[in-house]
């Protein structure tokens, strides 16, 4: 698809050579995170492998279409995105299914969604908005970037309350990575990050921090310091344990495929979801990870400078938090997995199982190309 | 479009920073990547391997309780039952006749154990543990329930008491169970009551925890734990129970075990611990005193009897009759649900700790209020003819044509009301309470480690009280003969006695002799313990006394057919009117409930007196004839068990003033 693209000049074959890798890089990944779902599903005795190739091929065509599209268009409908998406929140947490005591699905039609995946894409189309339309001459001060903190705070706290403490953090690191790409000034920038620290411990004693979230962190700062004294503590902390025992187990090689002990008892919670980094580096080893990290260095690399090859403000800033989506993701579950993080409750982009999740990464994807593709058209 | 090239430009630094973002943070997550498998993968490896943590509990054996000559009366025993799983059986003939054909089984039971598979196979509970037999040959003596030694020249099991050999069904099927498929043996402790009924309401029995005792337990007690219900079993509970041990391993990942001890931290710290076997306990009980107060009893429908130390308070003898067995159905020999005497002789209840009128037995008390507030002293001369006019009331002597004129000593030993009635009348009841309560405990729990119940002793206050007849002046005079409202128990009569003939001390009463220390398995005996010091003077001791041998010893006396020649025993007959009606009872029965209770309290021998004894047969009749003779025949049995010591009292015993026998108060 990109084949008309390449060979008009210096520039545009530059742009040409990164859409190539990353799409290469995507492929990879693709079937690499399939391949790897294979074996958590068999493990499992399930076949779900063979919905997520629905899914993928699904999240391919749309990524393709949103890719080829006219960034104009986007630009036009971003309020209706943006608030339709901030109506979506408001209706789950009214209408939506609740599942493990939170309300993260709505039904339409017959087929569940999550409101929040949609709305990461719809934010970086309104942040990239507002930077195109408002562009202050100056670095952003605190002031002037009180409107895009309100428009990241809005679903923010509406997927707070859900709760979904994972997607969350996704959407304001999401947000923040616009706004610091655009520009902060590094007082104001400090000063952001001074008060979000401050909030944090304000949060968790006016429990708005949900009392099984809390339990999570304090499961994650026993496991830093192993005191095993109590039966208790060796059952609760379980579960993040075990996926640091699967991760430590895959050694330097791996186990190879199948042979995961950890995955085959089943004992890793959320496996195929939230947990599926742990199969692999069960399975794959160190080197298995490292190549599996190059691929998404790779992906990230090529998408961001595919997005500045965009003639234009608007096409950039959307790719660049694009980008942002799938990163900060990635970079959260796996920090969860590894034990760095608190378990939140995210899944890994291209190798986890899910409609939403894949369908919205390859989403994300195919804006991120669509400003590379579309040079200097708004 | 001009700002084109500004903006790519400007955008440069932007993507320079966040290049390097992404490689900082990937380069972060590999360092822990790095961290986990390289440095430490070795370590999460073996971690990983564990699937869980299994903590099994291991059962402490009981303590066992034995009587103060080391008789066993309570023990812990191991029972092998056979089990099967139905749908684990390949060839369910074919493996019911093997059975039948070790011996195991009877033609009808294994019958009925085919029957019983092939139904379980063919419902849903194929899968679920079937009793094949019960209690197999192996612990204790089908014949006789004694325990069994092995031997091994003969390969036989061999009763200790009887003799006989038994097949050692237990190591029989072991040897045998390759070819059992589906079969297996399955070891329990059972509580073993070799004395039986003997010692069934002091010792108590135990039986399986229930869902509230485990929940009330706070984790302590398991399902399938046994828990005692009652008598020293109850009480010593928490003793006699121990402490179960715990077998603590990690599961595998492929389920094989895995010793704590090779593993990395938090698992090499997981310890296993042994069970610690309950404390075995002494009773100050002697079997051969329950066997005769059983024997005594046993022409009796109901009643009990009591035998305390009088220096010490031990209890050597508590026995409540009727009793009941004690013993679990599995180990009976002919397994079938125990016999139980009828309902309405409430074989369940401990008589020596439940409360009845005790009629002239209580005179001892009422006596001892009357000598020391001056009321009446050695020359007090009163005239019974056979009724006293109280106040228009009419209270009538046992002996209708009168005492005629008598002293103290008289009045104890022909158990004369009028006399009493007398003396009544002058203390008034709240006096006759408060030495009946404050000097001899009697309407106070006694403190003996089993449950009790309290007696009674009105006071006019406690006729105050709602729903109660309102008080009279008459109701002195009956309860100086222990009439009236008075309610006493027979350990509580015991132990007021005691304190007469043992310088003034009233102690608690105690069946628990020794407990092993947890350590050394020695066994201290315990201390008496005085619950309080009595100052009736000596001059009060001796007239009373006095009064208690010559009813046994005088041809007056109301208890002299039962006397023993040679070295005599003291005491007081009481027959207290407690006409009743029970549920259930039959005519026979209903003409039984109307008739009197039939006492005795005394102690043996008159003169230094080592035991005190009260024999009480629940509507009996009267003392002198019925409860006497119970009470002579266990005093005798105490006497032929400690002949040798006696023999210098039975030498010399009549030529010492009777007035001295008793010890001057400390």
């Amino acid at each position: 698809m990109s084949h008309s693209l390449l060979g008009h000049s210096a520039s545009t074959h530059r742009a040409g050579g990164s859409v190539f890798v990353a799409l290469v890089a995507l492929l990879v990944l693709l079937v690499v995170g399939l391949m790897n779902l294979r074996n958590a599903a068999l493990y499992a005795s399930e076949s779900f492998h063979q919905t997520q190739v629905l899914w993928v091929v699904i999240g391919l065509v749309l990524a393709a279409t949103v890719a080829l599209m006219d960034l104009r268009m986007f630009e036009r409908l971003t309020p209706v995105f943006y608030w339709g998406g901030v109506i979506l929140l408001l209706a789950v947490l009214l209408v939506g299914r609740e599942v493990n005591n939170a309300r993260r699905w709505i039904a339409v039609g017959g087929i569940a969604f999550q409101p929040s995946e949609f709305i990461k894409p719809a934010l970086v189309l309104m942040l990239a908005r507002f930077f195109h339309s408002e562009r202050s001459p100056e670095r952003y001060t605190l002031r002037t970037l009180l409107r895009p903190m309100g428009l990241v705070a809005l679903p923010a706290g509406l997927i707070l309350v859900e709760p979904d403490l994972g997607t969350t953090l996704v959407v304001m690191a999401v947000g923040f990575s616009v706004m610091f790409f655009e520009g902060v000034r590094l007082r104001s920038f400090l000063i952001l990050v001074g008060t979000i620290l401050l909030l944090l411990p304000i949060a968790w004693r006016l429990d708005l921090i949900q009392p099984y979230q809390k339990e999570r962190v304090r499961v994650w700062l026993a496991m830093k310091t192993p005191q095993p004294e109590g039966r208790k503590k060796l059952d609760k902390g379980m579960q993040p344990e075990q996926a640091l025992w699967a991760v430590g187990s895959g050694r330097i090689t791996g186990k190879g495929g199948l042979q995961g002990v950890q995955s085959r008892l089943k004992v890793l919670p959320e496996m195929h979801t939230d947990f599926i980094l742990a199969t692999f580096a069960e399975e794959r080893g160190f080197v298995g990870c490292v190549f599996l990290f190059l691929l998404y260095g790779v992906l990230f690399a090529a998408l961001l400078t595919v997005a500045v090859r965009a003639r234009e403000r608007f096409g950039v800033l959307v790719s660049v938090g694009a980008v942002a989506i799938v990163f900060w993701q990635m970079v959260f579950n796996a920090g969860m997995v590894l034990g760095l993080f608190p378990v939140v409750g995210l899944t890994m982009p291209f190798l986890s199982y899910g409609g939403s999740a894949t369908i919205s990464s390859l989403f994300a994807v195919g804006l991120a190309l669509n400003a590379g593709l579309h040079r200097g058209q708004v | 479009m001009t700002s084109l090239s500004g903006d790519r430009i400007e955008y440069r630094t932007q993507v320079r920073w966040s290049l390097i973002l992404v490689v900082a943070v990937l380069l972060v997550l590999t360092g822990r990547l790095f961290m986990l498998q390289v440095v430490q993968g070795e370590r999460l490896e073996t971690l990983a391997r564990v699937s869980h943590v299994v903590r099994e509990r291991i059962p402490a054996s009981r303590g066992t309780i034995r009587d103060r000559n080391g008789e066993t009366l309570a023990t812990d025993i191991e029972v092998s039952d056979l089990m099967v799983v139905p749908r684990y059986v390949q060839d369910v003939r074919g493996e019911v006749a093997l059975l039948r054909d070790l011996a195991v089984l009877d033609a009808s039971q294994a019958e009925d154990l085919a029957r019983r598979i092939e139904e379980a196979r063919a419902g849903p509970q194929g899968f679920q543990w079937l009793l094949a037999r019960p209690n197999l040959t192996g612990s204790l003596c089908p014949h006789d329930q004694e325990r069994m030694t092995f031997d091994s020249s003969r390969g036989m099991l061999v009763c200790t008491v009887c003799g006989r050999e038994f097949q050692d069904q237990r190591a029989v099927i072991q040897s045998r169970l390759h070819e059992l498929p589906g079969f297996s043996l399955q070891t329990r402790a059972v509580r073993h009551y070799p004395a039986r009924d003997l010692t069934a309401h002091a010792v108590g029995i135990v039986n399986e925890v229930g869902p509230g005792d485990i929940r009330r337990s706070e984790g302590r007690l398991k399902p399938g734990e046994l828990i005692g219900r009652s008598g020293i079993e109850k009480a010593l509970d928490d003793g006699l129970r121990g402490v179960p041990g715990e077998n603590v391993f990690v599961r595998g990942a492929g389920g094989e075990r895995l010793d704590p001890k090779g593993l990395p931290p938090p698992f090499n710290e997981l310890e296993s611990f042994a069970p610690r076997r309950g404390q075995d306990v002494t009773l100050s009980l002697d079997l051969t005193l329950q066997k005769a107060a059983r024997d005594a009893l046993s022409r009796h429908r109901s009643g009990a009897v009591v035998v305390m130390d009088v220096d010490t308070g031990e209890v050597l003898a508590l026995y409540s009759h009727p009793s009941f067995d004690p013993e679990p159905a599995v180990l009976r020999a002919d397994s079938s649900p125990t016999t139980r005497a009828d309902a309405v002789l409430s074989p369940l209840l401990n008589k020596a700790v439940t409360p009845y009128p005790p009629g002239s037995v209580f005179k001892m008390v009422t006596a001892v209020a009357a000598l020391m507030e001056g009321r009446a002293d050695a020359r007090t001369r009163i005239e019974c003819r056979g009724v006293l006019d109280y106040k228009r009331h009419l209270f009538r002597c046992h002996k209708r044509s009168g005492h005629g004129e008598i002293g103290i000593v008289e009045a104890i030993a022909a158990s004369c009301d009028v006399f009493f009635y007398t003396l009544a009348d002058t203390l008034g009841l709240d006096t006759l309470a408060h030495y009946a309560r404050d000097y001899f405990g009697i309407g106070e729990f006694t403190g003996i480690e089993v449950p009790e119940r309290r007696g009674v002793v009105p006071t006019v206050r406690w006729y105050g009280r709602q729903g109660r007849p309102a008080y009279q002046p008459g109701f002195a005079l009956n309860a100086s003969v222990g009439q009236g409202d008075v309610r006493v128990t027979p350990l509580a009569l015991a132990r007021a006695y005691a304190a007469l003939v043992n310088g003034g001390r009233l102690l608690r009463p105690r069946l628990v002799r020794a407990r092993a220390a947890p350590a050394t398995g020695s066994q201290p005996v315990a201390a008496p313990e005085v619950t309080r010091f009595l100052d009736i003077p000596p001059s009060v001791v001796r007239l009373v006394t006095a009064g208690l041998h010559d009813a046994v010893n005088t041809e007056d006396g109301t208890a002299y057919p039962a006397r023993i020649e040679g070295l005599p025993f003291a005491g007081k007959t009481g027959t207290a009117q407690a006409p009743e009606t029970r549920p259930g009872a039959d005519e026979r029965l209903q003409t039984w409930l109307k008739e009197d209770h039939a006492w005795f309290v005394g102690y043996a021998p008159s003169r230094r007196p080592r035991v005190v004894v009260v024999a009480f047969v629940e509507h009996g009749g009267f003392g002198g004839q019925v409860a006497a003779p119970v009470a002579r025949q266990v005093i005798e049995a105490y006497y032929a068990e400690h002949a040798d010591e006696f023999a210098d009292l039975w030498e010399d015993f009549d030529r010492e003033p009777i007035l001295d026998i008793v010890p001057e108060a400390p």
